[in-house]
């Protein structure tokens, strides 16, 4: 039933009647997906803002452009790779069954966990290059922004880390945990949204 | 991957028991304990409030008398007043109190579907709330830079608290967004997901709709403050400019350079105005099932009543730059925001004829929660439509920083939710405890506090409109504002002192009624929404016992003409509903309505 059909139902006729109607689950899929979702609404919405945040602030006349260190470029395949290799360890722990996590999952998972750690110190290693460039953050708001995307951005893969690090152990210590290839897809979604989140703010940086 | 739905999971009713007082009661996962910890916590903190403003009203009133009461602690405690009142008494309450409580009761389901985070999500709360405090014994005192935390000037040399004050106000405001977050995300995915059989979207009650619409309108605006407050933040600690521009400040040039305050005003009030209505929304829901309960009466026009509240949530969002009118902007932002402005007055305008239609012809229980129902919709009316006034610019800009804005906001947004909280503490304390609050001190407490908040908000409605500015210390030997107004300034402060006063009389009821109180029994109102059919009062661990509870119709089949009962809960089928004498009601029809 559609969302308008819902809301245009007449719930003062028809009491009693069961037949076709809500059962318990209103949407097919684990809670846990659901909240990840509007917590990907929640990213959105602090995202847009910081975005446009960084655009109107662009637009005042003391905003020096900063060159972006070159190593963005490599940080961003990094974080590329950390989601491939999700999407993989998504794809094969969904394969093998009831649950269960088998030797390619496991690799999969500590691969991702390996890249998305080195993009996080890649990241480090960029501030270290504009610190040295004298590029401070009291400087210029172009690279107040750039600290600052970077860092929330960074804090938000360290909190998504928490429940890699927890599929990862679960994978090497109950491999037959059935609610594990759904956290790992979750993990991967959620991945997957980050990168996205990072392509445009990365696009932002280097406009400007 | 099969997928068992939430309500036909098997032992459901086993997950997170408690084993020990201390998961019981501390750190619990049960939605009931932490609504109560959140009520608890979110009155203590307003009573702090509380006195400051009496501690601003003893200024006011009586300038020069109290010598304890400099300038600089006036703006501390207006400042600590008003983001007391609006983030961590009412949002928490309304939202972590009320929506914990009654989200899983009143849609069939045994806990909020992350308990875990649930439980956190107080813990961090009551962090934030701790930090928040602890700016009351830091060096310098908390910010005095107004609730609103404009830049440039809290962040600069001669605000009060400009040091730690504003650094503790900010992190405590990042802790709170966090712990709401963490509160918001179960409470929209427990009614997406976690209703029981039979509990369609349009049965719900409309108190589950308001906390819905307002947890989601939360989630979508608290990321603006975050965003506003960890920039002023870096502006504060890092000397960056964000917000803060280029200027001299006691004769000395300030290390920022071209920063916007206005673009802080709209992330501010991009926030701001959504959060009225994450306030009012679940109000407005909760006032609609105790009409209903009260008057014996099927609520009016309940579809209208939910389009209604999602429309206020859309175009909530839509309005928040008529709180900066004065700021300098384009006059044709002025233009576009005082039409929106008007636009989200008529759904909520429609509310309002909704709960006034269904008292018409209802079977009025003049009950306390009827009293606090009665008395929001006056009030609503009343902050309402001077909200309607002040939605013109023209209108707007010469009342902006008078007491009219001050005596708009509290009718508006201070004294109507907080009956609402009066009239909902009354209805659900007989679910929560198992007695029922004290009739009698009940109905002092209400009349006490309806006249006093009156005696204290009409007259600034005037004092605005005689030209008096809000946000002054002192007023000084001003020409324009007559020696009356001083008069009557001191009397609004001898009603804040009688208010204040008066709820001592619902805190003794409160605490007294717990062991004194009349056993209350499972359904005292004879209500038809679930949470009033628990096998147990109060509702034990779990809710249901062992099987949940399935619904057959809307949650406001009352006075149904051919049943023998006022009233059939949304747990009785058809076939089970007792009929009166000589009729032939079948329990399916819905003429009725």
């Amino acid at each position: 039933m559609s969302i308008v059909q819902r809301l245009l139902a007449k719930p003062w006729e028809h009491a009693g009647e069961m037949e076709g109607i809500h059962g318990g689950n209103v949407v097919g899929r684990p809670a846990g997906r659901t909240g990840l979702y509007l917590f990907l609404g929640v990213i959105t919405s602090l995202f847009l803002l910081f975005s446009i945040s960084h655009q109107m602030r662009a637009s005042y006349p003391d905003w020096i452009a900063v060159a972006e260190p070159g190593i963005l470029w490599f940080n961003t395949g990094i974080l590329l790779l950390a989601s491939i290799s999700l999407q993989l360890a998504s794809k094969a722990a969904l394969k093998t069954g009831i649950g269960g996590a088998d030797r390619a999952v496991r690799n999969e998972l500590l691969a991702a966990t390996l890249f998305t750690l080195l993009f996080i110190a890649g990241q480090a290693y960029a501030w270290k290059l504009m610190l040295d460039a004298g590029l401070y953050a009291a400087g210029n708001p172009a690279n107040a922004f750039f600290y600052m995307f970077t860092a929330v951005h960074a804090a938000h893969l360290l909190g998504g880390m928490w429940f890699l690090l927890k599929a990862l152990q679960t994978a090497f210590t109950e491999p037959d945990d059935t609610a594990l290839p759904n956290r790992i897809g979750l993990c991967a979604t959620y991945w997957h949204f980050l990168l996205l989140v990072w392509a445009l703010l990365f696009y932002l940086l280097l406009s400007s | 991957m099969a997928y068992v739905a939430i309500a036909d999971r098997d032992h459901e009713q086993h997950l997170h028991d408690p084993q020990s007082f201390v998961t019981k009661y501390i750190w619990s996962q049960d939605h009931k304990v932490i609504a109560i910890q959140y009520s608890l916590t979110a009155i203590s903190v307003g009573l702090v409030a509380l006195v400051l403003s009496l501690g601003m009203r003893l200024q006011l009133g009586f300038p020069d008398t109290f010598s304890f009461i400099t300038p600089n602690e006036y703006y501390q405690a207006i400042t600590m007043h008003g983001m007391i009142m609006v983030i961590y008494l009412l949002t928490a309450l309304l939202l972590g109190g009320f929506g914990n409580y009654l989200i899983p009761l009143m849609c069939g389901a045994r806990d909020m579907v992350f308990p875990y985070m649930n439980m956190l999500s107080y813990w961090v709360y009551l962090l934030s709330v701790l930090v928040l405090l602890s700016s009351f014994f830091i060096s310098g005192g908390p910010t005095g830079a107004g609730w609103t935390l404009y830049p440039p000037q809290s962040v600069m040399p001669g605000t009060p608290g400009v040091g730690g004050g504003i650094v503790t106000m900010l992190v405590s405001l990042v802790l709170f967004i966090v712990a709401f977050t963490m509160g918001g995300l179960n409470y929209v995915t427990t009614v997406l997901q976690a209703r029981c059989r039979g509990m369609t979207m349009m049965r719900m009650p409309l108190a589950v709709w308001g906390i819905f619409t307002a947890t989601v309108l939360g989630l979508l605006a608290f990321p603006a403050l975050l965003v506003s407050g960890i920039m002023l933040l870096l502006d504060a600690l890092v000397g960056t400019s964000f917000f803060e521009p280029a200027l001299l400040s006691m004769g000395e040039e300030s290390r920022h350079t071209g920063g916007s305050p206005i673009l802080f005003q709209h992330l501010f009030w991009f926030f701001g105005h959504p959060e009225v209505y994450i306030v009012a929304l679940p109000a407005f829901g909760v006032i609609s099932d105790l009409v209903a309960v009260h008057a014996r009466k099927n609520i009016f026009g309940y579809r209208m009543m939910v389009w209604a509240i999602l429309a206020i949530g859309v175009i909530s969002f839509v309005v928040w730059a008529h709180h900066m009118y004065v700021s300098g902007m384009n006059p044709y932002f002025g233009f576009f925001f005082a039409t929106t402005t008007l636009i989200i007055a008529i759904p909520t305008a429609l509310k309002v004829y909704n709960w006034v239609l269904t008292l018409w012809r209802g079977n009025i229980h003049l009950t306390v929660p009827m009293l606090f129902v009665i008395g929001f919709i006056f009030t609503f009316i009343n902050g309402g439509i001077t909200g309607l006034f002040l939605g013109n610019v023209a209108v707007d800009m010469p009342l902006s920083d008078s007491y009219f804005i001050v005596g708009h906001f509290h009718m508006v947004m201070g004294v109507s939710p907080i009956l609402v909280i009066f009239g909902s503490i009354y209805h659900w304390y007989p679910k929560i405890t198992g007695r029922m609050m004290n009739d009698r001190l009940g109905r002092i407490h209400f009349w006490c506090t309806l006249f006093g908040t009156y005696a204290i908000y009409l007259p600034m409605h005037y004092l605005g409109i005689l030209g008096l500015p809000r946000r002054y210390y002192a007023m000084g030997d001003t020409s324009f504002i007559p020696d009356s107004a001083q008069v009557m300034n001191a009397g609004i402060s001898v009603a804040a002192l009688f208010v204040a006063l008066s709820q001592i009389i619902f805190l003794f009821n409160l605490v007294w009624s717990r062991k004194h109180g009349k056993p209350a029994g499972s359904n005292p109102w004879n209500a038809t929404t679930l949470e009033w059919q628990t096998p147990q009062t109060p509702p034990v661990h779990g809710n249901w016992g062992p099987d949940l509870p399935v619904v057959y119709r809307w949650a406001y089949d009352y006075s149904v003409p051919g049943a023998a009962q006022d009233f059939i809960p949304q747990t009785m089928a058809p076939e089970d509903v007792p009929k009166a004498a000589g009729t032939s009601y079948d329990g399916r029809e819905g003429e009725h309505s």
